[in-house]
């Protein structure tokens, strides 16, 4: 048993209904985060390319998938206009 | 999102609805309604039609801003890879770069604007602390505005940039936050600097 960490994507179509498009996933030991969705969409191929900035403690630089939790806490923030909305780090036990 | 009677739909962000513990400092949850009511106010006496209309509203016990959902546009990270010149008119450029240059917009990334392409328009949206205070990635659509030489103002944008300095002590009053009215001071600054270069730089 271990602990996933986990932050889902959503983005709202043309009539405003809300659909997932990718779940950002942490296994609590690899410390690198995966991403389950269209790797092709341009929002999920932007973000692997160009990371996203730590809005939470304000550091210099870019996160990046590799920088595990860092990267999964600051989502939310990169993701917050409701035209995209990443929600908190969320976290189950799963299987080996 | 929360459905508007005869009218649409609009987005719904409560400023007091994080937990206290959360280190994203609580103060940027309580300046978030004055900053995106502060950006449409600025946008509203510039003319431009940039930001979508924003009020403040209380849904269930919470604080916050309704902003109109612009059904039309597309988070402009969905384009990536395109000119931003080629998709949106130069007029909505440079009014968006003067708008990001007069906000000093810390946190214009390609996902805090939308483009709707067949209008060839773009909407500004995420005018909370980021944007205004705590960050400094910049704005891309300035970049471009300046990389691309769309930068000579025209009278009718001076105008637009004048009627601002004439009622920034209107929008934001006396007894607004302090940090409203330093950057309403910051605002008054950059304006009076346009007005008299007539060049965004």
């Amino acid at each position: 048993m271990m602990l996933l960490y986990f932050v889902e994507l959503f983005e709202l179509d043309h009539d405003a209904n809300q659909k997932k498009i990718a779940t950002f996933k942490l296994i609590e030991e690899s410390g690198v985060v995966e991403i389950d969705g269209d790797h092709e969409h341009a929002i999920i191929k932007g973000i692997q390319w160009e990371g996203i900035f730590d809005y939470k403690y304000a550091r210099p630089g870019k996160l990046h998938l590799y920088d595990g939790m860092k990267f999964l806490e600051n989502l939310k923030y990169h993701f917050r206009s409701g035209y995209l909305l990443a929600t908190d780090v969320e976290k189950k036990v799963v299987d080996n | 999102m929360v459905k508007i009677k005869d009218d649409g739909e609009a987005l719904f962000r409560s400023s007091s609805n994080e937990p206290e513990t959360d280190p994203f400092v609580p103060d940027r949850k309580l300046l978030r309604n004055d900053l995106e009511i502060l950006a449409a106010k600025v946008d509203g006496v510039l003319g431009f039609n940039l930001v979508p209309t924003v009020v403040e509203r209380t849904l269930k016990d919470k604080k916050g801003t309704l902003q109109r959902f612009v059904n039309d546009a597309k988070v402009a990270a969905n384009f990536r890879g395109e000119n931003l010149s080629d998709m949106v008119d130069h007029s909505e450029i440079i009014k968006a770069a003067v708008f990001d240059y007069l906000i000093e917009a810390k946190d214009r990334s390609w996902h805090n604007f939308l483009i709707d392409k067949n209008a060839k328009k773009i909407w500004l949206i995420d005018h909370d602390y980021p944007m205004w205070v705590s960050w400094d990635s910049g704005s891309v659509i300035l970049g471009t505005a300046i990389g691309e030489g769309i930068v000579v103002l025209s009278d009718e944008i001076k105008q637009s940039i004048q009627n601002l300095l004439m009622n920034i002590d209107v929008i934001v009053s006396q007894d607004a936050k302090p940090e409203i009215r330093t950057i309403a001071e910051g605002i008054k600054k950059r304006a009076e600097k346009l007005v008299a270069t007539g060049i965004l730089v």
